[in-house]
Order: structure tokens, then C-alpha cells, then sequence
């Protein structure tokens, strides 16, 4: 689904990134895949064949929203804000998220 | 991949403003694309912005619908750059397609459509037939019927019926109209539903009630719904109309127009004491109708009759003796005949449309062969083969529905026709129509002749190596063996379809030959024929009957231009009243069921002369044969072969129906079991001798028979104002109205035929033309070196004729196998006709030759330059 330079994306990972990245605030598609870019120490690249299908997609499902603004460089930009059933899904998937990767975790550290 | 309904309506609502919502991202992509570059260092690859966007994009897209979609589209764009391609596909699809359509909306209407009765496959017909001839099916009388009633606890009803005709008069005019005469519980039995009011009661036998026809309420009554509890003056009896019938209800044939009850033969005494058609065991005139309990199967049922059955035979060994009972389901009666025929035209369509398959099958494959670089190119710039093989796919499914929509035009205007041709006496053809069955059928093989016609490009056509394609430069990728081989198959298998039609319609076309030039044993030409009911209180006396018929063949005599007049209760070439069992005085009596039969024609003088039935020994009847006189007779040419075969029968006796009867003379062999059956006896026997209340008149004129209708009326009222008369039919049109579904079946098969044989020629004409094109260049260069043209012509020849002989031996052996289903349906002509089996093949080769000899020729006459730098 998500194709990644460097390194590949646990599926269904993208998603929670993008929510996560937005609850800082409204961003647009450039922010956000740069804010995942640097938080991930350049580890995650996203490309703009995930992360613009990706949004259409978290649109589609009423997660997030969007808007025409201006940016800081007085360029039309199309910034997207999560919505409260963003929010909701987020801390869905950020509990799963984590259950999921603390069981691998101890699977690893068994043997 | 599971999507809630809200993303369903979101995606749905974004595929529908996708213009805007792509005009959008393509802005926020060129936004992402300049920061991206501004923060990139120079070098480094940035990625296809193509592919990203159509990645977006298909989170708009609707998936497979879209996918479907865009291929139509294509499909039609690539299908309207090749009209002339299109049009020839169509049409010929067309054909096909209209052929079955329109035979399929016959066949559904008539075969398929379950009867209008409730539950129909539970209705069987009981009869009787003699020991000896169980093929010799008759009604039975109204006592054994009773009889049969009482005891057959395995039935769930049973009921007999009578047939009557019928006067009609009143302020809508003078007609007559078939009826049916039903014991009570005949319509119970039934099950059948009326259009308005309903049918006649069990508690109604004696009561003077009747349900008409839909035909009947149109014409008498313009259908008006307030006919109900309305009165209809029958045979001078007033009737009260119950109930009307739906269209296409035919019980249980398409000429009768009144359901009624036994109330006119219970209401018509005899001289002295009840009507005999109530009481006799040996009057048999009812048949009968019954339904099988749950559970019981038909083979049950038949064998439980018979024991009931063999018990009267004990009790009245005169009446019932030698007798066994037969069922048949009514479905099977009511469509026995009509059947047969219809399947044989279905099949035909079928390989009509498989022969239309054909021929676009090879249209097409030419068409890929020629496409095979835009395909290999459309691979190599990265469509996967299956895109690519979904795409020829969808080009056939439209050429398939745009062929099925031209055919079902074509249906609906060859339908009108066939109406108006097809034999009246086929149940149901009323019901015939574009319906959403046959709409559901035509739609139905468009699919499957698509399949069928574009499996062949997509298996053969297309190698799909891309590579070999492409470095071929278009030198005619298919040209190779395999392409060649495959487009002998199809000639092959054109030829086998085109001959198993051909010799269909041969045989049924010479059958039709021999039944049209069959002796029906009289000149039906310049004869008008018309019915006389002497029935009712008026005419109960047997000299009242005779009189009246007598006085009305004097006027009808006296009318200028008519040069003979006769009456007899049966008339050619179908009407029989009676069959009788008889026996030769003087030869031992023959055991209780296997008595022989003869059609008895009760006649009046003249009767024989007037229709010009030769009465080769002894004499015809005349005024002598009275009441009074000595009983006597005139047998039957079939009946002197089969009983008097060294002697002269004049003179000899017969007993027939407990009367002994003087031989005055031998007749002719006249046909009364229609056109093409074989011959039966027959005793005619003087009118006033055994008077009958309905006589057929037959009229010999030098007008037209049609002309003399006021005439006819005025000779019926002198005698009786209250005597009806229809209009006079010219026999003449009788006897080929009665030939109508074998010439109707004749003529649609040599439509299939002559259609089986353009295809056949065009398409082998299409593969021996394609394969010259693609010879072209080898043929030049022959030429070039020296080959006569004849030897070029022979080359091409041979190679387009080889599959055509292989195809003509396959489609032969098939056609010989198969013919024996067609034995039914022909007269004079066995199914292996030796002269249909030669005159076929070598029709078909010829114009195979002439199909394929125009290319041949073309071959020859290459430029050898031009061929060859023409690569």
C-alpha cells in the first residue's frame, strides 16, 4: 500500500502517522510528509503516491477535513485539519498500534 | 478491502465531481512539488508526478464499474474509426441474432408458456382405442364416462365434453362459432382463470349457461365488460353469458369460441325419450378430461381405468369389449404436431446464429491480426496481457449488444410477417410478442455469440509475444501456421453448419413438393362449400331433416352459375362427423376389437358428382335411395382393396352401425384426414337413409364461390327464415389452408437456407480473400518466376477448398445422423432422401467454388513488383 524510501511502513501505519501529525495543528500535504520525514530522523519517506491517496482516503471516511488557505509564503496551499472522528479513530489505532508492537517486541526478546 | 456505507457515498460523490477534485490536486501537487524541489538538492530523482496523480485519482474512482467503463468507451471509439468493420459485424450478428429472436418468441409463446390451466402437468387426456389399433384413439360415451367417474379413485376429477357448432344471431349480425358441451365438473377440473365472470358451475349441467372467448367478446361484443348476465340467442336458444376467457385460452383447441354445459343435448330429446348422445353406451362422443390425484402418475392412473374398464367389458361385451383406455398428458396433446416442427425451426436459427458466429469470428481475427502492433505496443508501454485481453473482450461484448439491439429490430419486423404466414391452427399464437422473455433471450445469445466469436482473436489472434511482434514491423503477425489453421477451422465448420440447414429445408421443401402435387381425389376447384343446421324442435323428425336439406339444395340449384349442389356431413379435406366399425356380410365376425372402421358419410345424391369423386363401378345415390328403400351403400376404393380384393364388391353386403347395406357402387379415393394422410375407407351412405342435423353443402359454380353469399342466404331463408348461413368458402382454399404449417415450415426453412448459404459464400469468400492478401508477396514472386496462372489460380484454390470438402464430409455425416428427426414432419420423402443428399453438397460446393475462385482469380492477376515491394 504505502511505498516508502529506506524503509518500509508497518501496513495501515500511514494513516496514524497522518492523524497524528495533524494534531498539532492544520497542515498541508508537504508539512506533513516533512514532519514525518524529520521526526523519523529521514528513516520514513513518504512519496506523494501514498500520502495524497492516503488523504483522500481519511477524507473519504469523514476523518479529516480540508481547506484552501494561504501559506507563510503567501502560496495557495490545501491544508488539512482532523476531525473529532479523527481524533476518535487515532486513539483506536494508536492503543492497537502499541499492543500490537509491545507483543512483537516481547516475541523478539523470547528466544 | 471492506468499505462502509459513508465512504461508499463519499467515493460515489467524489467519482461524480472528479473534474473539480482533480483540477484541485493537480494545484496541491504542483504546491507540493515546487516546495519539494526547493528543499531537494539537485540530482536527485523526484519520482513520475503522472503516477502519483492517477494513484489520487483512483481513490475517486468507482474500481471495476469505472474499469468497465473506460473499456466501452475505448471500444466504441476504436469500433466507430472501423465503421465499415462494425456495420458488417452488425448485420451479420443481426441476422443471427433476428432469427432466433423471432423463432424464440414463437417457441416461448407457444411450447414454453406453461398452459393457462392450474397445474397443468397434472391434466391428462383419457381415451379408448380398440386392441388391435391402439393408435385408433376415440372418445367414449356419456355412461362409461359416468362409470369411470364413480370408481377412479385415483383421479382428481374427471369430466367429458362434446363439441357442438353453434348459430349465432342477434343485432350484431349472423355467425357461427364452435362451442364445447362440458359435463359438470369439467371446469372444476380445469382449473383454468376467466378474464371476467367465470365458468360454468357443477351445478349447471342442465342450465343454459356460457362462457365466450376473448376473440368472440371483441368481435360480438367490442368488449364491453357489461356482457356479463347479457343473453346470446344459440341455434334459436337463448344462453346466458357467464364468463369471459383470457386470450390465448384454447381448450382445448384454438377454433372454439364457447364454453358451455350439456344443457343443448339435454334440452333436444329424441322422438321417443331422452336424447340418445345421454344414454348409449355406444354413441362416443365425449372426450375426456381428467386430473391425476397427488401422487398418482400417469401410467397408474391408465392402468386403473383399464380394470374399471375390462369390468364393463364383462357387462356390455358389445359396447366395451376389446377396448383399452389410453392417457396422454394434455400438454402433450395440445402441442402434439405443432412441436416437432417448432424445435426443427429453432434448431435452424441456432445454426444460423453459430454460422453468423463464424463469420464474424474470422471479421474479427483479420481485424487483430491487423491490430497486433497497437496491441504489442499498448504491452510494451505496460498494460498487462489481461488488461489488454479485457479490452478485445469488451470490444466483443459491444459488437455482441449492438448486434443483439439491430437483431431485435430485425425480429420485431420479421415477427409481423411470420404472424401473418404462420398456420392459424397453431395453439396460442396470439400470445406471440417482444415480451421480456424474449427480450431476456435475444440479450441472452448477443452474450454468448460475443463469446463465442471472440474467444477466436483472443486465443488465436494474438501470440502476445510483444517482442517478436514488434520486430516483425507489421509484416502480418498472423500469418503464421497457427492463423492459417485456424481459419480452416472456421470454413470448416461453416460449411458443416451451412449443410446440416441446407438439407434440412432440401427435405422439407421436397416433402412440401410431393404434398402439394399429392392426389386429394377431387377438383376442389370452382367449389363452395357452407354449413346447414336443420337442429332444434322444428327438425326433430328425421323426414323434416331430409326434406329441408333437399329443399334448400333445389334453391341453392336454381342460383345462375351453379352447375351442381351436394350435401354430406363430412367434407374435405379435414371435416370428418363419424367413423363407424363395420363388417363384410358373409365373412366371419371379427373379435370385439378388431372390427374395421370407415369415415360414414351420410349424402345426398349428387354429392359425389358435385365435388367430381368418380364413382368408377356400380352407381351414384339418387332420388330412389329414400327412407323407405332398400339400405345401401358406396364404399371406398382403400375399402374395396383392403375387403374385396379378387371380386367386384357391387352387390355384396356391409353391416354397419347394426344396418345391413347393399354395395351400389366403388368411389374415388377423396381425402377427409387432410392433405398427405394416409388413405382410410370410407362408406357413404344415402342422407335420407341416416339424416344428421349438419350437413356440409357442396357447391359447384362457374362464379366465383365467394360471389354467391346473398344468393346462398336467400335459398336458406325461403326455406326457413330462421335457417343461418355463413359466408360460402371456396374449397380450393380450404385444401391449402389446410397444407398451411407444412408450407409455413417450408417456407421458413428455405429463408434459413438461402440465408446458410449467403453466409457460408461470404465467409468463405472473407478467408480465401485474406489468405491471398497474405500470400500476396510468395504469390508475386511465383508469378515472377515464371508460374502460369492457372497454376496460381489451382494454389489458392486448393487451399481455400480443402477445409470446405472436409467440412461438407463432417457437415454430411452429421446431417445423415440427425435427419431422423425431421421423419415426422415429411411426406413422401425419407429422411435420408437420396436426391437431397446429392443436390445439397453439390450446391453448396459449387458456390463455395464461385466464393472462392473470385480471390483465386484476383491472385493471379498480381503484379509481381507491386507484391513484392508492397511489404
Amino acid at each position: 500500500m504505502a511505498s516508502i524510501k529506506r524503509q518500509s511502513l508497518v501496513p495501515g501505519t500511514l494513516d496514524l502517522l497522518i492523524l497524528k501529525t495533524l494534531t498539532a495543528g492544520p497542515q498541508h500535504g508537504y508539512g506533513i510528509a516533512s514532519h514525518i520525514k524529520d521526526w523519523s530522523r529521514e528513516v520514513l519517506q513518504i512519496d506523494e503516491g501514498s500520502l495524497y491517496p492516503a488523504l483522500q482516503r481519511l477524507r473519504q471516511r469523514g476523518w479529516v477535513e480540508s481547506e484552501w488557505r494561504r501559506s507563510p509564503n503567501n502560496q495557495r496551499a490545501r491544508y488539512y485539519t482532523i476531525t473529532a472522528g479523527g481524533r476518535k479513530q487515532l486513539g483506536i489505532e494508536e492503543a492497537s498500534f502499541t499492543e500490537t508492537f509491545d507483543a512483537i517486541r516481547r516475541v523478539l526478546r523470547s528466544v | 478491502m471492506t468499505m462502509s456505507i459513508r465512504e461508499l457515498f463519499a467515493r460515489l460523490r467524489d467519482r461524480i465531481q472528479r473534474e473539480r477534485l482533480s483540477e484541485e490536486l493537480a494545484d496541491e501537487l504542483q504546491y507540493h512539488r515546487s516546495l519539494l524541489e526547493r528543499d531537494t538538492p539537485p540530482g536527485r530523482a523526484l519520482g513520475n508526478a503522472t503516477y502519483y496523480r492517477e494513484e489520487t485519482r483512483a481513490m475517486w474512482s468507482l474500481g471495476l464499474v469505472d474499469d468497465l467503463w473506460h473499456d466501452a468507451r475505448y471500444a466504441s471509439r476504436v469500433l466507430r474509426r472501423d465503421a465499415g468493420f462494425t456495420v458488417a459485424v452488425i448485420l451479420t450478428l443481426a441476422l443471427g441474432i433476428g432469427a432466433n429472436t423471432a423463432v424464440f418468441s414463437i417457441v416461448n409463446a407457444v411450447l414454453l408458456r406453461p398452459l393457462p390451466y392450474r397445474q397443468p402437468d397434472r391434466l391428462i387426456e383419457v381415451s379408448v382405442a380398440p386392441v388391435a389399433a391402439p393408435t385408433d384413439r376415440n372418445p367414449t360415451s356419456l355412461p362409461d364416462l359416468r362409470d369411470w367417474q364413480r370408481d377412479a379413485t385415483m383421479l382428481d376429477g374427471i369430466a367429458g365434453y362434446a363439441f357442438n357448432r353453434f348459430d349465432l344471431r342477434g343485432a350484431e349480425g349472423d355467425d357461427q362459432a364452435r362451442a364445447i358441451l362440458a359435463t359438470g365438473t369439467l371446469y372444476d377440473v380445469l382449473g383454468a382463470v376467466p378474464l371476467l365472470g367465470r365458468l360454468p358451475r357443477a351445478d349447471e349441467e342442465n342450465t343454459p349457461v356460457v362462457a365466450i372467448s376473448y376473440r368472440l367478446w371483441q368481435q360480438r361484443f367490442a368488449g364491453n365488460p357489461g356482457v356479463l348476465g347479457r343473453q346470446l340467442v344459440m341455434s334459436q336458444k337463448p344462453y346466458t353469458i357467464v364468463g369471459v376467457m383470457p386470450p390465448g385460452f384454447h381448450f382445448p383447441g384454438p377454433d372454439i369460441d364457447l364454453w358451455s354445459t350439456l344443457y343443448s343435448i339435454i334440452s333436444s330429446p329424441n322422438d321417443n325419450g331422452p336424447n340418445l348422445w345421454l344414454t348409449s353406451r355406444s354413441l362416443r362422443g365425449y372426450r375426456v378430461l381428467a386430473r391425476l390425484a397427488p401422487g398418482i402418475t400417469a401410467p397408474s392412473a391408465e392402468a386403473a381405468l383399464n380394470a374399471i374398464e375390462h369390468r364393463l367389458a364383462v357387462t356390455f361385451p358389445d359396447d366395451d369389449g376389446g377396448l383399452d383406455v389410453h392417457v396422454q398428458s394434455v400438454r402433450e396433446q395440445a402441442l402434439s404436431g405443432v412441436a416437432r416442427g417448432l424445435w426443427t425451426v429453432f434448431g435452424a436459427a441456432a445454426l444460423i446464429l453459430l454460422l453468423s458466429c463464424v463469420n464474424v469470428a474470422h471479421l474479427l481475427l483479420e481485424r487483430t491480426a491487423s491490430r497486433t502492433r497497437e496491441l504489442a505496443v499498448r504491452r510494451a508501454l505496460g498494460a498487462h496481457r489481461g488488461r489488454v485481453l479485457r479490452q478485445l473482450a469488451a470490444e466483443s461484448v459491444l459488437l455482441g449488444l449492438l448486434g443483439g439491439a439491430a437483431g431485435i429490430a430485425l425480429a420485431y419486423a420479421a415477427m409481423r410477417v411470420l404472424l401473418r404466414l404462420a398456420p392459424p391452427d397453431i395453439p396460442r399464437l396470439e400470445n406471440v410478442a417482444i415480451d421480456l422473455p424474449t427480450l431476456a433471450f435475444a440479450v441472452t445469445v448477443s452474450l454468448i455469440a460475443a463469446a463465442l466469436f471472440g474467444v477466436a482473436p483472443a486465443i488465436f489472434g494474438w501470440s502476445g509475444d510483444v517482442h517478436q511482434t514488434l520486430r516483425a514491423q507489421g509484416k502480418g503477425a498472423a500469418a503464421g501456421a497457427h492463423g492459417q489453421g485456424t481459419r480452416a477451422l472456421l470454413t470448416t465448420m461453416e460449411v458443416a453448419f451451412a449443410i446440416v440447414i441446407l438439407i434440412a429445408a432440401g427435405l422439407v421443401l421436397r416433402s412440401f413438393k410431393e404434398l402439394t402435387s399429392s392426389n386429394i381425389g377431387l377438383d376442389p376447384e370452382g367449389i363452395a362449400v357452407a354449413q346447414l343446421t336443420v337442429a332444434g324442435t322444428r327438425y326433430l323428425s328425421n323426414d323434416m331433416k331430409t326434406q329441408t336439406v333437399d329443399q334448400v339444395l333445389a334453391n341453392v340449384r336454381a342460383i345462375p352459375g351453379v352447375t351442381a349442389a351436394g350435401a354430406s356431413t363430412s367434407m374435405p379435406p379435414t371435416r370428418i362427423q363419424e367413423i363407424e366399425g363395420f363388417s363384410v356380410v358373409g365373412e366371419p365376425a371379427p373379435e370385439p376389437g378388431h372390427e374395421p372402421t370407415a369415415i360414414y358419410i351420410p349424402a345426398t345424391p349428387a354429392f359425389l358428382s358435385a365435388l367430381r369423386i368418380p364413382v368408377a363401378t356400380g352407381r351414384d345415390f339418387d332420388a330412389r335411395d329414400d327412407a323407405k328403400a332398400t339400405p345401401v351403400v358406396i364404399i371406398s376404393r382403400e375399402l374395396a382393396r383392403r375387403h374385396f380384393t379378387h371380386v367386384d364388391p357391387v352387390g355384396h353386403q356391409l353391416l354397419i352401425s347394426g344396418v345391413t347395406r347393399m354395395i351400389i357402387g366403388v368411389a374415388g379415393d377423396a381425402i377427409y384426414e387432410g392433405v398427405g394422410a394416409p388413405l382410410t375407407p370410407v362408406v357413404y351412405v344415402p342422407f335420407a337413409q341416416s339424416p344428421f342435423p349438419g350437413v356440409w353443402l357442396a357447391i359447384r359454380t362457374t362464379t366465383a364461390p365467394t360471389a354467391i353469399a346473398g344468393q346462398l342466404r336467400d335459398a336458406f331463408r325461403r326455406v326457413d327464415p330462421d335457417l343461418a348461413v355463413g359466408p360460402p368458402q371456396p374449397l380450393d382454399v380450404l385444401v391449402s389452408e389446410s397444407i398451411v404449417r407444412p408450407r409455413f415450415q417450408a417456407w421458413l426453412l428455405s429463408i434459413f437456407g438461402a440465408l446458410a448459404l449467403v453466409l457460408a459464400s461470404v465467409g468463405i469468400y472473407g478467408v480465401v480473400a485474406y489468405g491471398v492478401t497474405q500470400r500476396r508477396s510468395e504469390l508475386g514472386i511465383r508469378i515472377a518466376l515464371g508460374a502460369p496462372k492457372r497454376s496460381v489460380v489451382s494454389t489458392v484454390l486448393r487451399a481455400g477448398m480443402m477445409p470446405v470438402l472436409l467440412g461438407l464430409a463432417i457437415g454430411l455425416a452429421v446431417a445423415y445422423a440427425g435427419s431422423r428427426v425431421l421423419a415426422g414432419l415429411l411426406y413422401g420423402v425419407t429422411p435420408t432422401d437420396t436426391l437431397t443428399f446429392a443436390a445439397v453438397p453439390l450446391v453448396l460446393f459449387t458456390t463455395a467454388l464461385i466464393a472462392a475462385y473470385v480471390p483465386a482469380h484476383r491472385a493471379s492477376r498480381v503484379d509481381p513488383l507491386i507484391a513484392i515491394r508492397g511489404e
